[in-house]
């Protein structure tokens, strides 16, 4: 039976408890990505960010991107997804993506495909802090076509 | 006399700072476009701060309910909750 975890969380992410829900005797590969705050962003010294997410949306979105990646790759895949809504410091973790899978591609393929859609589909946002005071939202992709 | 209808309308991202406790309602006719409302938001958001020139994010914002993006020819026939999502930048 596959497992699934997907959640938008204002806890700090666990990466020791992502790699226990997803771990699997009959799998081989775990492929992640962790996506943490760095220090800079175009030109300017970042010192946080701040996490907006509408939720009820944002946690379908993140099993309907489960749904797609085993329909392309495979209903034996396991999926821990978790985002961070929240203000983050300089090396915070913001999202964890982990799946498991009998053999590598599948994974890689797949972890990389959430990402993406995370980045592209999912209604999250985020406010940059800088060392000047200044905050300010970050740009994104639109989830409507362009009146 | 046309029917009303209640729309209250919450907003996310950048879109926060142009709203009081991030959400306002409207008062419309039955059967108004998506498209309508949009319109109707960024007068709203006009009235209330003369200096407002960031047409441009609104036009670039959906609307969703807490299950879907909403398509712009959607016509809104009751009291509905809508949220304005900006473009988005998770990860």
């Amino acid at each position: 039976m596959t497992k699934t975890h997907t959640r938008i969380t204002e806890k700090p992410i666990n990466i020791q408890q992502a790699m226990a829900f997803i771990q699997d005797p009959q799998h081989g590969a775990m492929a992640n990505f962790i996506g943490t705050i760095r220090n800079h962003n175009v030109g300017r010294d970042v010192i946080s960010v701040n996490y907006d997410v509408f939720i009820p949306l944002a946690e379908k979105v993140l099993q309907d991107l489960c749904k797609e990646v085993r329909q392309q790759w495979g209903n034996d895949l396991n999926c821990f997804i978790e985002h961070y809504k929240g203000q983050l410091n300089v090396g915070g973790i913001s999202v964890i993506v982990m799946i498991s899978s009998v053999h590598r591609e599948e994974a890689f393929k797949a972890c990389r495909y959430i990402i993406e859609g995370i980045k592209h589909k999912c209604p999250i946002w985020k406010q940059e802090r800088y060392v000047d005071g200044v905050s300010q939202w970050v740009k994104g992709h639109a989830l409507c076509a362009k009146t | 006399m046309s029917e009303k209808i209640k729309l209250s309308i919450k907003f996310c991202g950048a879109l926060r700072q142009y709203v009081e406790d991030d959400e306002f309602c409207l008062m419309l006719s039955k059967k108004t476009s998506l498209l309508h409302i949009r319109q109707l938001i960024i007068s709203k958001i006009r009235e209330q701060h003369q200096s407002f020139n960031n047409d441009s994010l609104f036009d670039h914002s959906a609307f969703a309910n807490e299950t879907k993006i909403l398509q712009e020819d959607q016509i809104i026939d009751c009291d509905s909750r809508l949220t304005v999502l900006p473009p988005v930048c998770g990860g």
